[in-house]
């Protein structure tokens, strides 16, 4: 992938994420992890090679179809990127007006998908109301409301103090068990060497490392696996930086 | 998901965006009301220029000698000429008719008729008119007129030829004037339009990240245009109704050109407006959009 500019974003990096994975995509800033999401939801075009999402080839997506492409991928950003004008419920609910959403659909899935994200207190606040955490919930709230099959979230913590962080891993980690694919782009490294789920590296465009950990744990409670992040930093064995 | 929809996410967005779209409406409400009051000023002039034109014409005095035949057959070579949309006959009796009902007493004391017959030529355009009388007095033949029983052509070359040259350069003056209003009113309206939808480019992209089809993000956008449109047109036309009901009807009767009748209907004239705001609003949110749309 290479930008207009000239500069190359990515360049070999060619990976495979199975179904209801929680893959995640590390390195330093300018690597390329945020290249790869806008490659997956189709906000650039790649100059070279190919991408496939469920088995489909993006490059053959219409530019008109792009829309409805994108309601099958739940996006999550750093900075939030929520309707500023609209209540916490809106902000949610329009995820499901775009996509035609009847309003007793709305009535039903919104006030579940917040109680889910921890914001049923919230619903009237506006997100300049909200404190970080809150907002990035709504974010993710937004992002699942639609149960899409694949969740990508770029930097979800990047604005967020460590607990608030496991907060929200834990999020995406309940999110992931219901059967959804998620990959999050982080430079959280200590956050994710404690999550033990597989990591994708990126180093200039590159990928360097890709390893599912040994000590893989599906089964985990959230409550276990978010006890764990908050345990003391203890380096699990053949995990090299 | 339908038009109530739309419409509700519109009316947010106005109330959300209360200054941009004030913004806009007082854009709209001065364009049109200066437009309003320029356009019939516009063609009241051109219909003034235009009935000063429509007066000119070439006068063929024939020889007081000439019989009605010979009016008959210089009539028809007239006609024949190229240019000449019309010729009216006015005899030696019709013209002592009408001199003599100006003025009683001085034709009664010459006794006879001194008048000869005439023949007013008109134009088919009121710039050829020195064509025409170049026709009827070639100056090949040294000015000479094409009958023997023609006495004069008249010649008032140099009157006609000033009616012309300003009556043109007013009528291009008013022309190229609303040209450049109508074009500096779309692009203020536009700016503003653009403006409003900068300040919400980011909303726009988030829409889009959301998977929500151009269309559906448009069409808010294009009500939103409409109605503020609309409002700004109907207040120009509150204000313009009242100024002419209030300050131009009662000078009418004393201004003739407030009472040109070649000016555009009052209903039309506003018609006009409501449609040219709404449609400039509409159409300019809609096309402003495109460049954030693409995401």
């Amino acid at each position: 992938m290479r930008y207009p500019s000239g500069d190359v974003a990515l360049d070999q990096a060619t990976f495979a994420v199975d179904r209801e994975d929680f893959v995640f995509l590390v390195g330093a800033t300018g690597s390329g992890k945020s290249t790869v999401i806008r490659l997956l939801i189709k906000e650039l075009e790649p100059t070279e090679g190919t991408i496939c999402v469920a088995g489909r080839e993006l490059r053959d997506v219409e530019r008109k179809r792009v829309p409805y492409y994108r309601r099958n991928i739940g996006v999550v950003f750093q900075d939030f990127k929520l309707l500023p004008n609209r209540t916490v419920y809106d902000n949610v609910a329009y995820a499901l007006q775009v996509t035609g959403g009847t309003r007793k659909e709305i009535r039903e899935k919104v006030p579940d998908i917040l109680r889910l994200t921890g914001l049923s207190l919230k619903l009237h606040n506006y997100p300049d109301q909200l404190s970080g955490g809150e907002q990035q919930r709504v974010s993710i709230a937004r992002a699942f409301v639609n149960h899409p099959p694949l969740l990508l979230a770029d930097e979800p913590t990047g604005n967020l103090d460590p607990e608030t962080s496991i907060d929200i891993m834990r999020l995406l980690y309940r999110i992931n068990r219901t059967g959804t694919t998620v990959l999050v782009a982080t430079h959280a490294q200590a956050m994710v060497d404690k999550m033990r789920r597989r990591v994708l590296e990126l180093s200039r465009g590159r990928i360097v490392r890709d390893e599912a950990t040994g000590l893989y744990a599906r089964d985990e409670t959230t409550r276990e696996f978010a006890n764990r992040l908050r345990a003391p930093s203890t380096r699990p064995p053949g995990l090299e930086p | 998901m339908s038009f109530g929809f739309f419409l509700r996410e519109s009316f947010r967005a106005m109330r959300r965006n209360a200054a941009p779209s004030f913004a806009a409406l007082a854009t709209v409400l001065v364009t049109m009301l200066v437009l309003g009051v320029f356009i019939p000023i516009v063609q009241a002039t051109n219909g003034a220029a235009n009935s000063v034109r429509s007066r000119v014409l070439v006068d063929v005095f024939m020889n007081t000698g000439a019989t009605p035949a010979d009016a008959a057959r210089v009539e028809r070579e007239v006609r024949a000429l190229p240019h000449v949309k019309s010729v009216q006959f006015v005899s030696k009796a019709q013209a002592y008719a009408q001199q003599s009902k100006l003025d009683p007493g001085a034709f009664t004391l010459l006794g006879s008729n001194p008048l000869p017959d005439t023949l007013h030529v008109y134009p088919d355009n009121p710039g050829n008119v020195l064509l025409v009388r170049n026709e009827l007095t070639p100056p090949s033949s040294g000015g000479k007129p094409i009958d023997s029983m023609i006495q004069t052509v008249s010649n008032k070359k140099n009157d006609t030829k000033k009616i012309l040259e300003v009556t043109n350069l007013v009528t291009i003056t008013a022309a190229v004037l609303t040209v450049l209003l109508v074009l500096a009113s779309v692009l203020l309206i536009a700016n503003t339009i653009r403006l409003s939808l900068y300040a919400r480019r980011r909303e726009v992209e988030v829409m889009k990240l959301v998977g929500a089809t151009d269309w559906f993000i448009r069409w808010p956008f294009v009500i939103e245009g409409t109605v503020v449109g609309a409002a700004g047109a109907v207040l120009a036309i509150v204000i313009l109704g009242i100024t002419k009901v209030a300050l131009l009807d009662p000078l009418a009767s004393s201004w003739t050109l407030i009472a040109a009748p070649q000016t555009i209907p009052f209903w039309a004239l506003l018609a006009l407006l409501l449609g040219a705001g709404v449609m400039v609003s509409a159409i300019g949110s809609g096309l402003s959009l495109r460049r954030f749309l693409r995401v």
